[in-house]
C-alpha cells in the first residue's frame, strides 16, 4: 500500500494579481519500504512538493489535490497537533538548505538531541536520559560521517560548512526512526566518498528497517544506485514515472531521455571530449510558461498536438504524459 | 608542448593553524584541461584562488606565459569563475555593465568596440543580444552561469580557472555548458583548470587530474591512468566510490 499518496496536486502562487501554477496536477506515491527518486531540473517544483507534504506552504498560496494522504489519512486539512505528531513520529524531512532550516541560536548538539522522540530515550532519571540522548547523538553523527562529534555538537549552524549542515540535518532525521525519510538534495556538493557513504547509509536503513525513502535530487548516478522507482518532473508537471530500470533502459518521455543522456557515466560508448547530447534552450520561468506541454519549445519531437497538455497514459506500472513518446513507433 | 602557466613551490598558511597549503608545483599546457578533485575542505578552492591571484601566496612563484612566450598582464591571461558564480554577479548591474567592467579596467577599447565585443561574447556562450539588458534576477541559474563564463572569457584569457562550474547546473544545462567549454577550447586554445566532485564529467573532459588532500597534491596524472590505476589510498577511495555508483553494465 502507498504510504504517501499524492494525486493531482496543484499549487498556485499569487503573482501580480494573478495565480501561476507552480505545480500542475502532480502525481507521486511512495510505497512502504520503497526508495523513490524525485528528479527534475532546478525550478521544476521538487522542493515545493516537499513543502506541501510538510505543510509549510504560505497561507495565501492555493493548494488543491484529489488526494494527498499519509497512511490513508489526508494531509490537506490536518489539525496542527496531529500534523506535528506525524512529523515527529513518522515523516522525517531533510530540507535542502540546512542553514535556513536549523535554529541559528541553538547548538547543533542540542538540536539533534531534541529531535529524539522520548519513547526512544532510555533511563528513568533525567541524568540517565540525558546520557542516553547524548549517546544516540554521537552514534548517529558517526553514522553520517562526522568523526569530530564534539566540535560539531558545540557549534552553531552558521559556524559549519554547508556539507556538515547537510549531515547534521540527516542525523536529525535518523534519530527519530521515522517510517519515511524525505531527503531534498541531501548530497549536493559532497565529494564522492561522503556521498557514497550517505547513500549506503540510506540504503541500509531501507533494507534493514524498511524505512521508505523519497530521494529528491538531480544526481542521476546517485539515484540509479539506490532507487527502485523514479518520478520525473519538468516545470511543475509529472512527465514520467515508473521502475528505475525501465526508465533508464526505455524512457518514453523526451525529457527523461535527455536527463539520462546527460550523465556521461551511463554511456560506455562516449568518446572523451565528445559533445554531450542535450535539449537546446533553457527552462522557462514560471512567469512565461508555454501552453500545453511545457517541454514543447525545447522538444525535438513536438508537433501541433503538443499545444494541448498531454494526458497520463499507462503501460503496466509505467506512466507517462506525452503525445509522441519515444519507442512507441517500434512497438 | 608550450606551457601557459608554471607554478613553483606555492605555499599558503591559513589563520587556522591546522591547515597549510603546499608547497605545490605544477605546469599547465596550452589547450589542456586539468581537473582538481579531492574531499571537502582539502584546499581546492584555496589553490584556485591562489592561481588566479585573488589571494597572495606566502611563498613560491606563479608565472604566466603568453602565447608569444613573454609574461603578460595577469588579469587578461588568467580568469576565474568562482564556486557560487551567481552570487558573484552584482544584482544591481545589467549584464552589459557586468561584462563591460573587465574591459574598462583592462583595455582602452572605445565604446563601440566594447559593445561589439560584449555582443560577440554573449553569442559565444549561447545567449542572445537582448540578454545584455537583463539583470541577475531575470536569468535562470544556467543563464547566470553563462554570464559568469562570458565575463571570464571576454578578455580572451589563456587560462580559465573554474571552481565547481557544474555543481549548481541542471542536467540538461550542464551538458550544454560542457559542450560550450569543449568548443571554446577548440576555438580559443583555452587551458581549463576546474574543480569538480562530478567524476563522470571529470573523466569526460579532463586531460589530467590532480588529487588534493590536506593542502597537498597527493597524486597527479593522465585522466585515464588515474582512473584505471589510482595509486594513493584517497584516490582509490574517490574513484571506487564513483565506480560503485556507475551501473555495472556500462562499466
Ligand atoms: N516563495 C516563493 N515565491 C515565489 N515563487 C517560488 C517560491 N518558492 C519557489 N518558487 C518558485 O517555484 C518554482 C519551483 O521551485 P522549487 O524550489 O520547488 O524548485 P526545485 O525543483 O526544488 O529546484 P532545485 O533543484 O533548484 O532545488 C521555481 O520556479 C521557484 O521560482
Ligand atoms: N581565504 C582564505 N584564507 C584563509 N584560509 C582559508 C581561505 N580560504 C579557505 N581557507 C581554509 O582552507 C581550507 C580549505 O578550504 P577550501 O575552501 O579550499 O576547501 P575545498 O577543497 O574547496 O572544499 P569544498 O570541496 O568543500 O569546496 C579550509 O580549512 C579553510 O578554512
Ligand atoms: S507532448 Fe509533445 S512537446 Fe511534450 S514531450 Fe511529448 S512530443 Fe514533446
Ligand atoms: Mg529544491
Ligand atoms: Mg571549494
Amino acid at each position: 500500500m502507498a504510504l504517501l499518496d499524492i494525486k493531482n496536486l496543484t499549487l498556485e502562487i499569487p503573482h501580480e494579481g494573478d495565480y501561476i501554477r507552480a505545480l500542475d496536477k502532480v502525481n507521486l506515491s511512495v510505497n512502504e519500504g520503497e526508495v523513490r527518486a524525485l528528479v527534475g531540473e532546478s525550478g521544476s517544483g521538487k522542493s515545493l512538493i516537499v513543502s506541501a507534504v510538510s505543510g509549510s506552504i504560505p497561507k495565501h498560496w492555493r493548494i488543491t489535490a484529489d488526494r494527498m494522504t499519509w497512511n490513508g489519512e489526508s494531509l490537506l486539512n490536518l489539525s496542527k497537533s496531529r500534523r506535528l505528531q506525524i512529523m515527529n513520529e513518522d515523516i522525517a524531512i531533510v530540507f535542502q538548505n540546512p542553514l535556513s532550516s536549523l535554529d541559528p541560536s541553538v547548538t547543533l548538539g542540542e538540536q539533534i538531541q531534541e529531535s529524539i522522540p522520548s519513547r526512544l530515550v532510555d533511563g528513568k532519571w533525567f541524568w540517565q536520559r540525558n546520557a542516553s540522548r547524548r549517546q544516540t547523538t554521537i552514534k548517529t553523527l558517526h553514522k553520517v560521517g562526522i568523526r569530530a562529534h564534539g566540535d560539531v555538537m558545540r557549534a552553531y549552524p552558521h559556524e559549519m560548512p554547508y556539507d556538515v549542515g547537510q549531515r547534521v540535518m540527516l542525523a536529525m532525521a535518523l534519530v527519530a526512526q521515522p517510517k519515511i525519510i524525505i531527503a531534498d538534495d541531501p548530497t549536493r556538493g559532497m565529494e564522492t566518498t561522503t556521498k557514497t557513504q550517505i547513500l549506503k547509509l540510506l540504503t541500509r536503513l531501507n533494507k534493514t528497517r524498511s524505512v521508505a525513502i523519497l530521494f529528491v535530487s538531480h544526481d542521476l548516478l546517485a539515484i540509479s544506485s539506490m532507487a527502485d522507482t523514479m518520478t520525473v518532473l519538468y516545470c511543475g508537471q509529472t512527465v514520467e514515472s515508473g521502475k528505475m530500470k525501465h526508465l533508464r533502459k526505455r524512457p518514453l518521455h523526451p525529457y527523461t531521455k535527455a536527463l539520462i543522456d546527460s550523465a556521461p557515466s551511463f554511456r560506455n560508448d562516449l568518446p572523451p571530449k565528445s559533445m554531450l547530447p542535450n535539449l537546446g534552450g533553457s527552462i522557462p520561468t514560471l512567469q512565461h510558461l508555454p501552453i500545453g506541454c511545457r517541454l514543447g519549445p525545447r522538444c525535438p519531437r513536438a508537433q501541433k498536438a503538443c499545444v494541448n497538455v498531454p494526458g497520463i497514459r499507462h503501460i503496466h506500472d509505467h506512466t507517462y504524459s506525452c503525445h509522441y513518446p519515444l519507442h512507441r513507433d517500434k512497438r | 608542448m608550450s606551457n601557459v602557466l608554471t607554478v613553483e613551490d606555492l605555499e599558503y598558511r591559513c589563520a587556522d593553524p591546522g591547515f597549510k597549503l603546499g608547497p605545490i608545483s605544477l605546469e599547465i599546457a596550452r589547450g589542456e584541461s586539468i581537473a582538481i578533485i579531492g574531499e571537502n575542505q582539502t584546499g581546492k578552492s584555496l589553490l584556485a584562488k591562489l592561481l588566479v591571484g585573488a589571494i597572495e601566496p606566502h611563498g613560491g612563484r606563479i608565472s604566466l606565459h603568453c602565447h608569444d612566450g613573454k609574461t603578460g598582464p595577469r588579469d587578461q591571461s588568467i580568469r576565474m569563475m568562482f564556486q557560487f558564480s551567481s552570487h558573484a554577479l552584482n544584482p544591481a548591474l545589467s549584464v552589459a555593465k557586468i561584462l563591460e567592467e573587465p574591459l574598462l579596467r583592462n583595455t582602452d577599447m572605445d565604446k563601440v568596440s566594447r559593445e561589439q565585443l560584449i555582443e560577440e561574447t554573449l553569442l559565444k556562450v549561447g545567449l542572445l543580444r537582448e540578454h545584455a539588458y537583463h539583470y541577475r534576477h531575470m536569468l535562470s541559474d544556467g543563464q547566470q552561469q553563462r554570464i559568469a563564463l562570458a565575463r571570464a572569457i571576454i578578455l580572451s584569457p589563456n587560462v580559465l580557472v573554474a571552481d565547481e562550474p557544474f555543481a549548481a547546473l541542471d542536467p540538461s544545462i550542464r551538458s550544454q555548458t560542457v559542450n560550450l567549454l569543449l568548443k571554446l577550447q577548440k576555438e580559443m586554445g583555452l587551458s581549463f583548470v576546474f574543480i569538480s566532485h562530478n567524476l563522470g564529467i571529470v573523466r569526460h573532459i579532463a586531460d589530467k587530474i590532480l588529487v588534493m588532500d590536506k593542502g597537498q597534491i597527493i597524486e597527479s596524472g593522465k585522466t585515464d591512468t588515474v582512473f584505471k590505476w589510482p595509486q594513493h589510498d584517497i584516490t582509490k577511495r574517490l574513484i571506487m566510490s564513483h565506480q560503485s555508483l556507475v551501473p555495472q553494465q556500462t562499466l
